[in-house]
């Protein structure tokens, strides 16, 4: 079924049916999804437990692991749909640069390529500007960014066979969709680690930092499943996950390779507690029937409010809990340190740290959390509507 | 640090010069007596070139950020050179060669000279025995932060376990240029992930939401069209945005590199001389409001060197070693 020149006649074609069964991609974005994520959770464990890391350490392989299944997909996918001849793999296909592969597959070796170029790129950031210090920076955003791109790509691949199956087989990817997210929200609360200590919980940047991703997914995973609860399980997933990795990782030794060593640490320190998102995910399950009806523009303005003012009314009580001697325990774990902070700081006290230095700018940084929340929620349902209408 | 043993000693960027130079410039002065003793001139000259071409080139290190340390660790007398990274956080090559024998194991340790953290030592590192030159431990060292560090070298032979601290200061010197084939490397890596991005982008729209088996109506294929003009323009927009980042974080970095102190010398008394060291605008040596004076490094036991010598017969010299005074500077 090659597109040909100047032909532009929409024609059926008598595609046979495939055979009812979980298509092999759901597997593949779930094991990257799953390898990026554990990788980066147990990278910054390393990096705030242990300090030094090589390209082969344990988490960065896992990180790397997620490349390789994007890679070797679309490398699979491209060269099956373009070079074999499987009539119904080709009908299912885009064309890019004259190549035929499902457009997911696309998307997934464009994220390989991404994070393969992010290696030696980030590797000369190193040698002229220093070690990493930091976590957001822009070989570690183009990293991110490839990440991004594989495990879309496989939903891609994922949605575009549950939007051609039948129901019961929906009903099947639709949960494991609702997983993924689930997985990848602990990714995005990994990435955001400057922003989310507790220290910050009573400042605008620690909103500022979670409408970036959360209100998208969300709205995402609301608009491509059908599910009652689907934003609820999701979170609901992120926080059982999230509170996984805070009650093992610190069941596992950890010695420090790098100095200066401000505190001494004996075990892998994890990422923190997360944060209340099953709230707002409830809120918005809740609020979907009336978001519907209205357009995307005002659903989104609605969605977005509604996740910022029920995370804040939250959150900020809750942060209140966690700077307290209460929570300084294995469930909660805010007594855990990372070896490079001073003892006497905010962090490590359990104290709130201002960011904003006036009321205005706290203000103006809520504000920009309102909007940033409306445009997010509007990308996730955007990125909705269109994914639930892609077939191939 | 230690009072007595031999300071470190400056090297650094290779100046070549000749070993014969000094002749060679001797036969080429300007001879006196003027016409009659041109031909003498170009003897002198052919002399002087024939001596260039067979000069040798000799090299010397101006100006060189490593530690080139001896002394005792225990019974063990060692020899340690740690050849700094030219940026901070980085990894400095430290290299360790036991003039005693009996050395068996050598371990190596970065810790803060003072302040917090030099009190906590990370786990040290095994230096590994150099394949190709008997008796050399080798290891890398990890430095996370500039200032004033201290190498902690631990041996243990058949004379028992001793060990030293090699002072050095961890300074962020330059930041490297990308090289032009890595240029090339990232670049084309770039463009295809634009190009890639842009066309993924036209294709979805073309024909990722059509039907299986139909061909992208004419409609869809200007949709998809305008759909990559857009992204394109985004992609742009996004990094130019990704440029401004970029500089940004770059004029940190270059904000954070070392500038030696300029030194301002007031003769209080006849028999005191002030010394103040003047961060230079626009260098961070003084950062988070700390004092110029946190910003020196102990070398050789001594936070200040003055060297004192005597003009125009440059016949005396003298080392000392100015105190610290309550304000910062030195006298």
């Amino acid at each position: 079924m090659r597109a040909e020149a100047g032909l532009h006649v929409q024609r059926e074609s008598a595609v046979p049916d495939r055979p009812p069964r979980l298509p092999w991609p759901v597997w593949t974005s779930a094991a990257a999804t799953t390898a990026v994520v554990i990788g980066s959770v147990w990278d910054i464990s390393w990096h705030v437990s242990i300090g030094r890391d090589t390209f082969w350490t344990p988490p960065h392989l896992l990180i790397q692991l997620c490349a390789a299944i994007g890679g070797l997909t679309a490398i699979h996918l491209i060269v099956r749909t373009t070079w074999g001849d499987d009539d119904i793999a080709r009908a299912e296909s885009v064309r890019v640069f004259g190549l035929r592969a499902p457009l997911g597959a696309f998307i997934c070796g464009w994220g390989a390529l991404a994070m393969l170029t992010s290696a030696p790129f980030d590797n000369w950031s190193h040698e002229a500007y220093g070690l990493d210090v930091t976590v957001v920076s822009p070989p570690h955003m183009m990293l991110a960014l490839g990440a991004v791109g594989v495990i879309y790509g496989g939903f891609i691949l994922t949605i575009a066979e549950r939007n051609r199956a039948p129901a019961a087989l929906s009903d099947r990817i639709d949960t494991l969709f609702i997983l993924i997210v689930g997985v990848l929200m602990v990714g995005s609360q990994a990435e955001l680690i400057e922003y989310s200590d507790k220290a910050f919980m009573h400042s605008a940047i620690f909103y500022r930092a979670f409408v970036v991703a959360f209100p998208m997914q969300l709205m995402l995973v609301r608009s491509l499943s059908s599910r009652r609860w689907a934003c609820s399980a999701a979170a609901g997933v992120y926080m059982a996950l999230s509170m996984l990795q805070e009650w093992v990782l610190p069941m596992f030794p950890a010695e420090q390779k790098l100095g200066p060593v401000f505190q001494r640490v004996t075990y892998m320190v994890p990422v923190g507690f997360p944060a209340l998102i099953l709230a707002p995910a409830i809120a918005l399950d809740l609020l979907w029937p009336r978001l519907q009806r209205l357009n995307r523009w005002a659903a989104a303005a609605l969605a977005g409010l509604v996740f910022l003012t029920v995370l804040l009314a939250v959150q900020w009580p809750f942060a209140d809990f966690l700077t307290s001697p209460w929570s300084r325990n294995r469930l909660f774990g805010t007594h855990y340190q990372m070896y490079m902070v001073d003892p006497g700081t905010p962090f490590s006290r359990g104290e709130f740290i201002a960011y904003e230095a006036t009321r205005a700018g706290f203000w103006a940084g809520m504000a920009i959390a309102a909007a940033t929340a409306m445009m997010t929620s509007r990308a996730g349902l955007a990125a909705g509507a269109w994914m639930r209408r892609v077939q191939r | 640090m230690r009072p007595g043993e031999a300071p470190p000693q400056p090297a650094g960027k290779r100046a070549a010069g000749v070993g014969s130079a000094s002749l060679a410039a001797a036969l080429s002065c300007p001879a006196s007596g003027g016409a009659s003793h041109a031909g003498l001139g170009r003897l002198a000259a052919a002399v002087a070139a024939a001596v260039l071409a067979w000069a040798v080139p000799v090299a010397a290190h101006l100006g060189s950020p490593d530690v080139f340390f001896e002394g005792n660790a225990g019974e063990y007398r060692m020899l340690v050179v740690v050849r700094m990274p030219r940026v901070i956080p980085g990894i400095a090559e430290i290299e360790v060669r036991p003039i005693s024998p009996g050395v068996s194991r050598v371990r190596v340790t970065p810790l803060r000279i003072r302040g917090l953290g030099s009190d906590l030592e990370p786990a040290a590192d095994l230096a590994q025995p150099d394949a190709g030159r008997p008796g050399v431990h080798l290891a890398r060292l990890w430095l996370m932060q500039r200032g004033a560090w201290k190498v902690r070298v631990s041996a243990d032979g058949d004379r028992g376990s001793g060990e030293l601290f090699v002072p050095v200061a961890a300074v962020s010197n330059a930041t490297l240029p990308m090289r032009l084939s890595l240029r090339w490397l990232l670049g084309t890596l770039a463009l295809l992930l634009i190009a890639g991005a842009v066309a993924i982008v036209g294709a979805s729209v073309r024909e990722a939401t059509s039907p299986p088996g139909l061909e992208p109506a004419a409609g869809l294929i200007r949709r998809g069209r305008w759909a990559m003009a857009i992204a394109t323009a985004l992609i742009l927009g996004v990094l130019s945005l990704g440029g401004l980042w970029w500089r940004a974080a770059a004029a940190n970095a270059a904000a954070a590199l070392y500038k030696t102190p300029e030194v301002a010398g007031t003769l209080i008394d006849p028999r005191t001389l002030s010394v103040t060291a003047v961060t230079a605008r626009g260098a961070s040596n003084v950062r988070d409001g700390s004092p110029a004076g946190r910003d020196l490094v102990p070398d050789h036991g001594h936070l200040m060197h003055l060297f004192l010598v005597r003009s125009p017969g440059m016949d005396w010299m003298a080392h000392l070693h100015p105190r610290q005074t309550a304000g910062g500077g030195f006298e």
